[in-house]
């Protein structure tokens, strides 16, 4: 007879331990702090998947629970879920909703969760769950001080997130989805947007801002998000047409590759520590077995 | 009605040919006919409605309100709509708003609402979709779109302003500095001119290397995804990828997709 009275932890619960301070491996590869980006796969055990990702103040945590039969309604494919959540602690975010007239759920937070949706939607399998839900939950930690003109890199760090927790949960995919934040200054020179900060976006001279969120080993972009970001003052806006548009895809795309190089890394590695995990519970069930007989 | 597996097949297949083939004869980058009236609500600063031939129909009120401008990130435009049959705060009032505010903010100038030093005219856009069969971002855009350029602003007197500054026997019945108005509406100021129009955000359906634009219902169904295009004075300032449905198959091989969608007019 089980305890119905309270209400237990979940069976995979451990006592709280501080990690040791962080190692040199947990350092990726990179020149500079301000382009560094840490990622890691496997942090929560509960979830089917999830994914940490830390590049400048931007703190993104994503959950994936699932495929879980879905009961209501019959459905031959899964249903893809996508919410996102600024914690309240997370920089003036939720100074952006209340101006937008949001109330719990801000705007902002609904847009990204849009956009999150139409870029992973394309990549996962979903005609392999049938049934079924998938629901991705995206956590912003930590965003930056002041959100302005940095909507898009954090999108781009959230997708990226996202798509590495996918992998993680195991779920069927076409291919990994990274995502890059670009943007194009008054002369029309593309760049990519990993190192700018609060302080940086209020300088004049970016235009537009744009991310793009890709396949890259499979070369076919599954989301775009391009906007004039111009504070309304300069109203002589440039457009994103034609030539311009193809050296954002371009630029973008080349910065997603990059991205999806480190996410590589990142997930190589977690499916080594599992391997070296499994074994280990191997000979820990196999030594067990030994001394039941003995 | 939703529409059956063949049918759904073949109508994909028709769309995604070369050159396509849409249900209703239309050309790839052709609008259906609408009926608009504009200045139809009397009470407000500007009005709109819309009506499309398949029935959906979208009525735009704006108001304009004078606020302090204390600070300097103060949202000056404030889009809010009401679809019926649709619960309010459903993902889809969220997209239709978002989109447009962000869209108009980008675009807006905020010179263009000051009044004087400190106050500026605060614009409240709101809008009801009394029936919707295709998507109704284009139908909300194009009317508020209409409203923005009925919207009229009245006519601010100069000399409340100086007047109250350089002589102090005005202010003993009026505040200092508070903007006063010409009482007669005949003499109110359009707020679009020639310098700047109102931003238009149009739904645009891919299917294959098709791009459509004012897609029916049924094409957005079965349509690979859709791209949102923000087009302002001749230019195209923001464009977003949505998903109209939920297996979507969307992916752009090349840019070549996308630059083909932004070729079209915007009628």
């Amino acid at each position: 007879m089980s305890d119905r009275r309270r209400i237990l932890v979940p069976p995979t619960a451990r006592p709280l331990t501080f990690a040791p301070a962080p190692t040199e491996s947990s350092q990726d590869s990179s020149s500079s702090s301000k382009t560094e980006i840490y990622l890691r796969t496997s942090l929560f055990p509960d979830a089917s998947g999830s994914a940490y990702l830390e590049h400048q103040k931007h703190k993104i945590l994503v959950l994936v629970n699932g495929p879980r039969p879905q009961r209501m309604s019959f459905s031959s494919t899964a249903k893809l879920l996508v919410d996102v959540k600024f914690l309240p602690v997370s920089s003036d975010a939720h100074v952006l909703g209340i101006q937008q007239g949001g109330g719990f759920d801000t705007d902002l937070e609904k847009s990204l969760a849009d956009y999150i949706y139409a870029s992973l939607v394309p990549a996962i399998r979903l005609e392999r769950y049938p049934k079924s839900g998938i629901s991705v939950s995206v956590v912003v930690v930590s965003g930056p001080p002041r959100w302005k003109g940095l909507v898009k890199q954090v999108t781009a760090a959230c997708v990226t997130t996202a798509g590495a927790a996918l992998v993680d949960a195991g779920i069927e995919v076409l291919d990994v989805v990274t995502a890059c934040a670009v943007k194009v200054s008054k002369e029309g020179a593309v760049s990519l947007d990993l190192d700018e900060t609060s302080e940086d976006s209020e300088s004049v001279d970016t235009v537009a801002r744009g991310v793009i969120s890709s396949m890259a080993s499979r070369d076919e972009i599954t989301g775009v998000w391009v906007d004039d970001d111009t504070t309304s003052e300069s109203a002589s806006s440039r457009s994103i047409e034609g030539e311009a548009l193809v050296a954002v895809l371009k630029a973008a795309n080349s910065g997603a590759v990059e991205i999806r190089k480190l996410v590589n890394a990142v997930l190589a590695r977690s499916l080594d520590e599992l391997l070296v995990e499994k074994k280990g519970k191997k000979k820990i069930t196999k030594r067990s077995a030994e001394s039941m007989d003995s | 009605m939703p529409l059956s597996l063949s049918e759904e097949s073949y109508l994909a297949s028709s769309l995604s040919l070369r050159p396509p083939c849409r249900p209703d004869g239309r050309d790839q980058h052709q609008f259906r006919p609408l009926d608009a009236s504009a200045g139809i609500l009397p009470a407000t600063n500007g009005s709109a409605r819309i009506r499309l031939c398949d029935g959906g129909e979208c009525i735009v009120g704006i108001k304009a309100e004078v606020v302090e401008s204390r600070k300097e990130d103060v949202a000056l435009v404030e889009v809010q709509c009401d679809i019926a049959g649709v619960q309010s705060n459903s993902p889809l009032h969220t997209f239709l708003c978002t989109t447009l505010e962000t869209a108009l903010r980008n675009t807006l100038p905020a010179s263009r609402l000051s009044i004087i030093h400190r106050y500026t005219y605060k614009l409240f856009i709101d809008g009801i979709i009394l029936d919707h069969v295709s998507h109704p971002l284009t139908l909300f855009s194009m009317t508020v779109y209409l409203a923005l350029l009925d919207t009229r602003l009245p006519k601010l007197i100069p000399s409340a302003d100086v007047a109250s500054t350089t002589t102090s026997t005005s202010s003993s019945d009026q505040p200092i500095g508070l903007p006063q108005f010409e009482s007669d509406w005949q003499e109110s100021v359009p707020l679009c001119d020639k310098a700047w129009s109102p931003p238009l955000v149009q739904l645009a359906v891919l299917a294959g290397k098709n791009v459509f634009v004012d897609p029916t219902g049924e094409e957005a169904g079965v349509g690979d995804g859709a791209i949102v295009v923000s087009w302002h004075q001749g230019k195209v300032v923001g464009l977003r990828t949505v998903n109209t449905r939920d297996s979507s198959k969307q992916v752009f091989s090349a840019s070549r997709d996308v630059t083909e969608a932004l070729t079209r007019v915007v009628s």
